[in-house]
């Protein structure tokens, strides 16, 4: 059996709802007077009211389209906002009775409600309270004579019309003494007051909980494996540092840069890039300084043998020979290489690696023959390692190697320094 | 006095003015027979006016010719804020019509099945204010207000019984939106 009737005071009459029905999804929802065609200009208004992203309605009984069908009609206003969403929470669980076209009310519980609702269901103030309860008491009347139950709904600011419109009201019948005069703020609180089992509240309530459960342990998971992604990658580069010295390092980090795993891959390029930063820093550890001698008879060079260029590189005469001085201005021990690589591969031509250690100021001077010699390299780092002076020497076999093997010192953490000296003695930083 | 030909005397011209006013009274009771020519103008008037009570009459026998009936469309189509041409339907009952200016969604109510929604859906930009829906076919033209198109959107309830509903589900009718 259907339990309540809604009733809807306007400042015109007292309005009940005849029918509530669920039409398609691409119908717009209307509101008409029973059975009638033509639908009533607060219809656009109970669209929104209904359908999602503005309405409530949709939003409770997953329903985006209805005809509400009323004995009267509601030109104006929004204070029909609340007593419509009872209506649709009641039908929507089947216990809504529905007024007749000339008879309002039945044997069911009366609820009597006004107010507009916001987006958190609060039921907000509303005006003519006096105006439309004055309008109600016949009906208020009628449910005394029949012993219905009747309650009347408003918000808290409405309440106190409410009540201060009874005790100016000469209530010689006593009308008002069996009406249950509710102070409902939010929808939901009405919800509970009437026992509603709203499943659908309930159901979204579900849909939120397993919602977030999901997300918790999306959440955990990701969280775990970017924990296990850390330790992996950590125990990675240690294994890299562990290996610094040796042969093996530069097989593993091929090997793992060649692998399927992410893991392995991104370890490489975290431990290359760490490298590469410690090289860049390590850059200022070591000056180069190119000289030479003066000479008397030439104008160009102004009695010198260096002659700066517009762009700041140096001119050597070709007659001078370039003094090359290294110097450690860092604040530790240095291990250096000087590698002189050939013009041509000459067997016969002196070994060029010169391997040094300099204390903290200590310089390094060298002569340079840039007839024998195209490049010089400057290894340094603080730690003596095999590796280097083989990497270096292979240059004497294959001198276009040269970069590869810059990669291989660079990743073993060790700083370099290599210029070009061209035949006309133009001498360019290029790394 | 020799009279011209042409000419009436006094006396005539009073006589014939008796006589036509004798004619006049009774002109209501003689059925005259004729076929009344409607000019292009009066066409074009029709079609801009075809909301006014008073070209009902004319408008109907716009429609019976072929001839004015088709000048009558084109300037209907060619004055219409929304059109909708006939459409390629395989079935004769159809339940949406689209077209790039506008749609039309036809749906039954759930309360009564005699109840049709019918949605109008305007995808083109206007700025005037759309009052009403025509829908013809040869000689059959019907008309239905339009209420405030809000969002885009408006909505109309019709009867399936209704002469509008027909002509809208029958694919060969022109809509016209003005």
């Amino acid at each position: 059996m259907n339990d309540y009737t809604v009733l809807i005071p306007t400042t015109q009459k007292v309005v009940g709802i005849t029918d509530i029905t669920k039409e398609e999804k691409d119908v717009l929802p209307v509101v008409c007077i029973t059975n009638e065609l033509k639908p009533l200009d607060i219809s656009n208004d109970y669209k929104n009211f209904v359908q999602n992203p503005t309405g409530i309605i949709e939003k409770f009984t997953n329903i985006n389209s209805y005809r509400l069908d009323l004995t009267d009609k509601i030109e104006t206003g929004e204070s029909w906002q609340f007593g419509f969403a009872i209506s649709h929470l009641l039908h929507h669980q089947k216990l809504l009775s529905f007024s007749k076209q000339n008879k309002l009310i039945n044997d069911s519980k009366c609820i009597w409600a006004t107010g507009k609702l916001n987006n958190n269901l609060d039921v907000i103030e509303v005006d003519y309270i006096s105006k439309k309860l004055e309008n109600s008491i016949p009906i208020f009347k009628e449910v005394k004579a029949k012993k219905i139950p009747l309650c009347i709904c408003v918000c808290s600011n409405n309440y106190k019309e409410v009540l201060n419109f009874i005790d100016n009201f000469d209530d010689k019948e006593k009308i008002f003494e069996d009406i249950e005069i509710l102070k409902i703020d939010n929808l939901k609180l009405l919800i509970k007051k009437t026992g509603l089992n709203y499943k659908i509240t309930k159901e979204n309530i579900k849909v939120k909980k397993y919602f977030l459960y999901s997300l918790y342990f999306l959440l955990a998971g990701i969280l775990s494996w970017f924990i296990f992604a850390v330790t992996k990658i950590t125990s990675n580069i240690n294994k890299y540092y562990d290996l610094i010295d040796s042969r093996e390092l530069h097989i593993t980090l091929g090997e793992h840069d060649e692998s399927n795993d992410f893991l392995l891959r991104f370890s490489v390029f975290l431990f290359k890039y760490f490298q590469s930063n410690q090289r860049l820093k390590m850059n200022d550890f070591v000056q180069v300084n190119f000289n030479s001698d003066k000479i008397k008879d030439n104008k160009k060079f102004n009695q010198s043998c260096i002659q700066n260029d517009e762009k700041s590189l140096k001119l050597f005469h070709t007659s001078c020979n370039i003094r090359i001085e290294v110097k450690n201005v860092s604040k530790q021990k240095l291990f250096l290489w000087v590698f002189k690589l050939k013009q041509n591969i000459d067997p016969t031509l002196e070994p060029s690696l010169t391997t040094s250690i300099l204390e903290t100021n200590d310089e390094l001077s060298l002569d340079y023959d840039q007839k024998k010699y195209k490049k010089i390299i400057f290894v340094f780092g603080k730690n003596f390692n095999l590796q280097i002076q083989s990497w270096l020497n292979y240059l004497n076999k294959d001198s276009s190697s040269l970069f590869k093997q810059l990669k291989r010192i660079s990743t073993s953490g060790y700083g370099y320094k290599v210029y070009e000296i061209t035949e006309k003695v133009l001498i360019k930083n290029i790394k | 006095m020799t009279k011209k030909s042409n000419e009436f005397s006094m006396k005539e011209k009073l006589i014939n003015t008796f006589v036509s006013i004798s004619h006049k009274e009774d002109h209501g009771k003689i059925n005259f027979n004729y076929n009344k020519k409607i000019s292009v103008n009066e066409i074009w008037n029709v079609s801009m006016h075809s909301e006014d009570i008073k070209n009902k009459e004319i408008l109907t026998e716009i429609l019976s010719n072929k001839n004015y009936s088709k000048i009558f469309y084109n300037f209907f189509k060619k004055y219409s804020d929304l059109y909708m041409p006939q459409s390629m339907a395989a079935s004769s009952n159809i339940k949406n019509r689209k077209t790039k200016d506008f749609e039309i969604h036809l749906n039954q109510s759930n309360k009564d099945n005699d109840i049709i929604y019918l949605k109008i859906i305007v995808k083109k930009k206007i700025d005037k204010t759309l009052k009403n829906l025509y829908v013809g076919k040869d000689n059959n033209f019907e008309s239905i207000d339009l209420p405030k198109i809000i969002d885009k959107q408006a909505q109309i309830m019709i009867k399936k019984s209704d002469k509008i509903y027909q002509m809208v589900v029958d694919p060969d009718t022109e809509i016209f939106i003005r």
